[in-house]
């Protein structure tokens, strides 16, 4: 064959056929190596969690939440075994390594006590920097079984209580803000159980969808079963969107729990926000937007068509691990909203 | 301050060239007289602010939105070479002086890892667009420092008697090294 | 052409790093060890492979005008192969190699060997070139990282054989200039013997 001309016909159709016939190859290859890429990465994470907390039976990723901090955001992993809390594996970061972010995950018993880390992300030099890595030095063995409370999470020379890895002190200063971070987030959440509860206008505006006024001017009160609800109406023009209620309920593990339940015209609910709970720390409150993704499963269920209770009560909502009392007070008051909602309509 | 950082770090202490080991091709073939090093200098900063920002845009717009992530090294190095081009065009037509001054540097961008490799971190270190320019223009600058500093070594090394197998590309390689030690200072600093 | 010297030229007459100068940037960035510069090795040495025998068989399809444009497709699809092929199967070495493996798309010698021979080569000649040259590239690399990893680490393939920290300043940015200009020189000496 010989060459052919280089005429504007001739380029377009050898630039096409190469781009498609390599897009295509490479849309295959994706396909192809996308399952491999994320078991690779869930592995890692895995055996990052196994290795850092004492044995659980649970499945920590599936339970995990994340808060956010300056400059990134901590996840974290529970660790659970026959429904008690065993230990949380921390995902945490530092910017600060010599070559930019580390990331590593800390393993702390439920009292603070560091059980074990592991780095699962840096680009610090090898040979060097990469002995912060569990199999490369002894260096992270120094941490375990110590509480950063009497162990000073800070070089030696710098007053604290942790040896440097030799000619590496940037890593290994930054190694160790990442575990005081990891560390002082975990204290700092079970410290503060209302951690960023929405406020009660707030959650308005996040339960309802698909509105142009606004709710909280046209606020009012619906009676059902006696008592007395506050509700606020979404509209859009001069149509009625939807329906915010207010809805409290005292009939949590520990206290009342106080729920916003925002419903479409229809009576699907659109959204669910948390107002007030005094849950347990790590059960009861996952049912919390921020720390689990319960409160999903609602989203786009009638109550009026929809079993709205647990698996174990014969519905079709999953429990939360270890914290029956409060799942099922939450369904609860999500049906009570509904009758709420229903009332409305009736008015 | 967090551009006061990346500006530090990109030119001082994560110098694209004496730490992260990108453009060298460049670095070691036309850094043997300094305004040489110069122009290619000016020409480098030209081109990888504007490759940062488009590419930032097609990964922002296009990209991420449709989950084509994989085809980002083919997307990135199409555009930069048509913006290289398109830039050298351009230049030809609205600014001769800048064209003569840049213009012999201009087909050898799209094969310097420096453009490249610059859009990837922009967007591997999750930058906004603004941090991202700055990310560019200071690591040009990191790269014009060094390609200076080691033209300038160069046109010395021309006087000196080196000895018979060291002559040529392994003494400027010593040098370079060197240099980098040099750089190794300013580890820490931010 | 005499096919036993075609494919040997890559290893010291025409060493792409050594001599040549090419593909500086991945042969000083992944070299901290001798394993990580053989992986970055393979994995340029398939890129070239594979670039060398599209671009021989479609050298007529494709009109001389555009013909850059085609070849930087071409290589950057098997570039990006090799990213979520290692992404996949072998996590760690990617790791290491980080940004090294998209970057080889810039590798002026990728793009060298496609342009100036398999263009203008037969399909056979083009794969022993391609395999020759990569081979070339992968002992400069291997080399390279094995001078550093026993000057720095005290090891070769990651088997430490003296207790102890070597000379640090080989496994930095540093000595990856200074291992490299000694290795060139020595090159240059054999070459002219």
């Amino acid at each position: 064959m010989a060459k052919r001309e280089s005429t504007f016909f001739n380029m377009v159709l050898a630039l096409l056929t190469i781009t498609l016939v390599a897009s295509a190859s490479l849309g295959f290859i994706y396909e192809l190596t996308k399952e491999p890429i994320e078991a690779a990465r869930a592995a890692r994470k895995n055996e990052a969690i196994r290795a850092v907390v004492p044995d659980f039976d649970n499945n920590p990723t599936e339970e995990q939440y994340t808060i956010e901090v300056a400059g990134g955001e901590l996840v974290f992993y529970p660790a659970k075994k026959e429904g008690e809390l065993v230990g949380t594996a921390i995902e945490t970061f530092t910017h600060r390594g010599f070559s930019g972010t580390i990331k590593l995950m800390v393993g702390l018993l439920p009292d603070g006590t560091i059980h074990g880390i592991e780095v699962l992300e840096h680009k610090e030099t090898p040979g060097l920097g990469d002995k912060m890595e569990s199999d490369k030095s002894d260096f992270s063995a120094q941490f375990e079984g110590e509480h950063p409370e009497d162990f000073q999470l800070r070089l030696r020379q710098d007053g604290g209580d942790v040896d440097g890895i030799t000619a590496t002190t940037i890593s290994s200063r930054a190694y160790c803000e990442a575990v005081q971070r990891a560390y002082d987030v975990y204290m700092d959440k079970d410290a503060d159980v209302s951690y960023e509860l929405p406020s009660r206008e707030e959650a308005v505006e996040i339960v309802l969808v698909n509105f142009a006024n606004n709710p909280l001017r046209e606020e009012y009160q619906v009676t059902a079963g006696g008592n007395q609800y506050t509700v606020f109406p979404g509209r859009r023009g001069r149509s009625y969107t939807g329906l915010a209620v207010d809805m409290p309920s005292d009939e949590g593990y520990i206290g009342p729990i106080r729920l916003m339940v925002g419903f479409d015209s229809e009576g699907v609910i659109t959204g669910i926000e948390v107002l007030e709970h005094e849950e347990t720390p790590g059960y009861g409150d996952l049912i919390e937007n921020a720390r689990s993704d319960f409160y999903k499963q609602f989203i786009g269920l009638n109550p009026g068509e929809d079993n709205i209770r647990l698996k174990e009560d014969g519905g079709i909502i999953d429990n939360i691990s270890g914290a029956t009392i409060t799942a099922r007070a939450y369904c609860d008051a999500v049906r009570s909203a509904w009758e709420v909602f229903s009332e409305a309509q009736n008015m | 301050m967090e551009y006061i950082v990346i500006v530090l770090s990109a030119i001082l202490v994560n110098n694209i060239v004496l730490a992260q080991f990108l453009g060298l091709c460049p670095f070691f073939g036309v850094s043997s007289r300094i305004s040489t090093a110069a122009g290619m200098g000016g020409a480098v900063l030209f081109v990888m602010t504007v490759a940062a920002i488009v590419t930032y845009l097609i990964s922002h717009y296009i990209l991420i939105p449709f989950d084509l992530i994989y085809l980002r090294t083919i997307t990135y190095i199409l555009v930069i070479s048509s913006l290289v081009q398109m830039v050298e065009i351009i230049l030809k037509k609205v600014s001769p002086p800048l064209y003569q001054a840049l213009g012999i540097f201009l087909p050898l961008m799209t094969t310097n890892c420096a453009i490249l490799g610059v859009a990837i971190l922009v967007i591997q270190n999750e930058y906004t667009l603004m941090s991202g320019v700055v990310f560019a223009v200071a690591h040009s600058i990191g790269f014009t420092l060094a390609l200076v500093i080691l033209a300038g070594i160069r046109e010395q090394l021309e006087l000196v008697n080196v000895p018979e197998g060291m002559k040529g590309n392994p003494i400027i390689l010593v040098a370079a090294g060197l240099l980098a030690l040099a750089f190794m200072g300013f580890a820490g600093i931010v | 052409m005499d096919q036993a010297k075609n494919f040997t030229k890559g290893f010291i007459r025409e060493n792409p790093v050594f001599i040549l100068m090419l593909g500086l940037c991945p042969a000083l960035g992944t070299t901290t060890s001798a394993f990580n510069g053989m992986g970055m090795g393979f994995a340029t040495m398939f890129v070239v492979l594979m670039s060398n025998i599209v671009v021989s068989l479609i050298k007529n399809f494709v009109p001389n005008k555009v013909r850059i444009p085609c070849y930087i497709v071409i290589i950057a699809s098997f570039v990006t192969i090799v990213d979520l092929v290692m992404a996949g199967f072998m996590p760690a070495l990617h790791e290491q190699l980080g940004l090294f493996i998209p970057l080889i798309v810039v590798n002026c010698f990728v793009l060298g060997r496609a342009e100036a021979f398999a263009s203008k080569n037969t399909l056979l000649s083009s794969v022993i070139d391609g395999t020759g040259m990569g081979l070339g590239f992968t002992f400069a690399l291997t080399l390279l990282g094995a001078a550093r990893e026993i000057l720095g680490s005290n090891a070769i393939f990651g088997l430490q054989f003296i207790e102890g920290d070597g000379m640090l300043v080989f496994i930095l940015a540093p000595g990856a200039f200074i291992a490299l200009g000694y290795l060139i020189a020595l090159a240059n000496k054999l070459n002219k013997q």
